[in-house]
């Protein structure tokens, strides 16, 4: 009997298995080998200066003398342990809808969009986080903030926005450049809505560098589970009560209606 | 006990006591309020509801709200399963619901009779002239009793005035019923049930069973219909059946689905390899908190599984149907395959020993090749050609060598499917057919030899709207083309490297897009 039977028998899909086995061995990578993930954490493990003014200094200070390679290593392990298991969508659209002989060249431009989107945002991210860290002076503090934006974010319409076009499946083309181009797009356009949705909660990690592990495998839990149902783990319902909670009472069905587009019906 | 349900064209028109029966226990639903579980408009928002739609077509007043408690908006409203492989099961749970609530409702009135059954529209029925007519009973506003007739309704525009035209091809049971496995694959064989998925009220996925593709689409496109004079874009201009938000308020909604639960039985009966799937995830429901619930006639609530719906005289389903003959005459889809093979190789012996249980449960899919651009659809025909990986096409060419696929657990060669990818658009009764291997400049309804089927796309607009739960991608269609593949390829008909793909409308099918239009071979 053929593995994947075995594990689809046993209630388990072995796609989704062997995502977070990859997961899993790059957040092991990042707990034993910290040589590299540390070259990341420094940014924020050293002592932190109260001033807004010290941390700007320090942040010159850091890209003037960043190791890249060792930062993107480090990038790219973060984003393999946490976004691998978020990503049985697009690996099975990828999957499917290219030619047998092209099915990891498609796989492999869409890594390298979504990636390359990823660091980019990161770099960013770890510019937010000194800075946090930099202005309150401390890493918890720091992190609660993070902690708060992130809540704020996951409560938003624009992050449902984001969220619901990170389901997205575009035309794959089969031949010529377009066969090249289109995964790769895919890839930076899936790791494009993929920031703009996660960017508050990978905030958080880089802002507790003492907790960042644990912090990083629940996020990673976190975005799996979201990403594979359809509403925002429960936050949907949340929001919708808090809305319920909020709603001018005054608002008649009919004024709702007559708001309403002509011929649509609401969209985000 | 167990009840009978029967075929509507066996019972006496307009007004066998069944229907009469039907219609005065349909008016008692009717006038229950909305909050009450067994109420008309509870029991069809199960399937589907969005209260800008309802308010729009009347079905809730202006003052009017629905149900708050939590049990309704967390669990009940939205249910209905399409595009995925509990579509079959979970319409039967809630079919029994539905039918067991109305036959409480007729008790209470006076010369009720207590055998009432839920009759079902055999739109294959051969002992009438015309089965896919709507039955009268439905059909206009006069009833026995007097007053507005339940079973009517006025939002059921058909051809666009009313009347209900269904062509023998828009229900033709030869694909669904041929096909001896209940799962299908990704992309290739979408199997008689669908295609394996968690729960999943808004599709998006091309897992769409046999079934579902056809009877049971196109009779809800056909039936609802649009307006006539109008643009189907246009939501407000469609019929309640179709759309699956409104489509439970028609009374005819649920004798049709009774036709498709019939089926099911109908499949099972037909060979003694016909089976329902056996795997834990199927038997008992998606996993997860979204649950099946149903109301029962006595104001509480049901969950239930598909593991609960695999006998249907078991109790709490108790009924059996009138008649699951096979209507294709014991005709399954391997011998038919390679009866037509026999004919075009010219090799006598191809059939000898064939077994149709030597269907193998593990195929391989692969991609053959896709058209070079998105299609958008118009009010005429639509052409597009789908260019084929040379590598790839000779596996399938390969495939018919004799000495290859003699040996294969299935003795035929490739199967081929042909992939609608990510069809978006507005309008829920759009409707073609697809012709594959037409010659330019050939006339489409002169070659129904190249007709590959007809697609329905009931739910496409919430498929489209981003807003929905994994919405936005559209839907996904796949039909099989196998038997006009092999005759293009043995004859030398058609080259497959370049093969044309044409789409003739049916109901009005602008601004439907197609993102993609591919071929994908089936291995055995």
């Amino acid at each position: 009997m053929v593995v994947s039977t075995r594990f689809r028998e046993a209630g388990l899909d072995p796609l989704a298995c062997a995502l977070w086995s990859i997961s899993l061995v790059a957040f092991g990578v990042i707990a034993l080998s910290d040589n590299v993930h540390a070259e990341l954490m420094l940014l924020c493990r050293s002592d932190p200066g109260p001033l807004f003014a010290e941390g700007l200094s320090y942040l010159h200070f850091y890209y003037s003398t960043l190791d890249l390679a060792a930062f993107a290593v480090g990038v790219t392990l973060m984003l393999v342990a946490m976004m691998t298991p978020a990503l049985a969508g697009p690996l099975l659209h990828l999957w499917f809808r290219s030619l047998s002989r092209h099915r990891w060249r498609a796989i492999t431009l869409f890594f390298l969009g979504y990636l390359g989107v990823w660091l980019a945002a990161c770099v960013l991210l770890f510019v937010i986080a000194l800075l946090l860290v930099s202005l309150t002076g401390s890493e918890p503090v720091a992190g609660a903030v993070a902690v708060l934006g992130w809540l704020i974010w996951q409560l938003s319409t624009v992050r449902s926005r984001c969220l619901a076009r990170c389901h997205q499946r575009p035309r794959l083309s089969v031949f010529g450049m377009a066969a090249l181009v289109d995964p790769l797009c895919f890839g930076a356009t899936h790791g494009f809505w993929c920031v703009t949705t996660c960017w508050a909660l990978m905030l958080i990690p880089l802002c507790l560098p003492f907790a960042h592990l644990p912090v990083m495998l629940g996020g990673a839990v976190l975005i799996a589970y979201e990403r594979a149902g359809a509403n925002g783990l429960g936050f949907s319902r949340v929001k919708g009560a808090i809305r319920r909670g909020l709603a001018p009472r005054s608002t008649t069905i009919r004024q709702r209606l007559a708001a309403a587009p002509a011929n649509s019906r609401p969209r985000p | 006990m167990t009840f009978t349900r029967r075929n509507v064209w066996s019972l006496q028109q307009p007004w066998a006591p069944e229907l009469l029966w039907y219609a005065r226990g349909v008016k008692v639903l009717k006038s229950r309020p909305f909050s009450d579980i067994t109420s008309w408009k509870y029991l069809a928002a199960i399937h589907g509801i969005e209260d800008v739609v309802w308010r729009q077509f009347g079905w809730l007043a202006a003052d009017e709200k629905q149900p708050d408690t939590p049990e309704y908006l967390n669990q009940d409203r939205n249910q209905c399963q399409h595009h995925n492989w509990y579509f079959i099961p979970w319409h039967r749970g809630y079919l029994a619901a539905y039918e067991s609530i109305v036959r409480a409702a007729i008790q209470t009135l006076p010369g009720a009779p207590d055998d009432w059954a839920l009759p079902y529209w055999n739109y294959n029925d051969t002992a009438v002239a015309n089965p896919r007519l709507l039955p009268q009973a439905f059909a206009t506003n006069a009833w026995p009793d007097g007053g507005d007739n339940p079973l009517f309704e006025p939002r059921r525009f058909g051809r666009g005035d009313g009347v209900v035209v269904i062509r023998k091809e828009d229900v033709d049971l030869k694909a669904a019923l041929s096909d001896p496995d209940f799962e299908g694959v990704l992309n290739g064989s979408p199997g008689f049930g669908g295609v394996r998925t968690p729960f999943q009220h808004n599709a998006d996925r091309p897992n769409e069973g046999l079934l579902e593709q056809g009877p049971h689409d196109p009779v809800h496109g056909l039936v609802g219909g649009y307006r006539k004079g109008t643009d189907p874009r246009d939501w407000r201009n469609l019929g309640l059946m179709s759309m699956p938000l409104t489509a439970g308020l028609d009374p005819i909604f649920w004798l049709h689905h009774a036709n498709i639960d019939r089926l099911w039985e109908v499949w099972l009966n037909r060979n003694p390899n016909f089976k329902n799937p056996v795997l834990k995830s199927w038997l008992d429901g998606p996993s997860g908190k979204q649950r099946f619930v149903v109301p029962q006639a006595d104001g509480s609530r049901k969950e239930f599984a598909p593991k609960d719906m695999l006998d249907t005289k078991a109790p709490g389903l108790n009924y059996l149907y009138e008649d699951i003959s096979d209507p294709l005459s014991g005709q399954q889809r391997l011998n038919l395959r390679l009866l037509s093979l026999k004919t075009l190789m010219d090799v006598p012996g191809i059939t000898d020993g064939l077994e149709v249980d030597a269907v193998p449960k593990k195929p391989t899919v692969e991609l053959l090749g896709a058209n070079s651009k998105a299609i958008t659809l118009g009010s005429d025909p639509s052409a597009t050609l789908v260019k084929t990986d040379k590598p790839t096409i000779r596996k399938l060419t390969d495939s018919f060598k004799l000495s290859t696929f003699a040996l294969r657990a299935s003795p035929e060669p490739d199967r081929v499917f042909l992939n609608l990818e990510n069809i978006t658009g507005d309008n829920d009764a759009a409707i073609f057919d697809v012709y594959v291997g037409l010659a330019e400049g050939a006339i489409a309804a002169e070659h129904p030899e190249n007709r590959a089927g007809v697609v329905s796309l009931f739910g496409i607009s919430e498929s489209t709207n981003i807003a929905k739960p994994h919405g936005g991608s559209g839907l996904s269609k796949v039909i099989e083309i196998t038997d006009t593949i092999d005759r293009l390829h043995l004859t030398g008909e058609a080259d497959l490297n370049a093969l044309p793909v044409l789409f003739v409308p049916v109901n009005d099918t602008r601004g439907i897009s197609i993102k993609r239009v591919s071929i994908y071979r089936q291995s055995t």
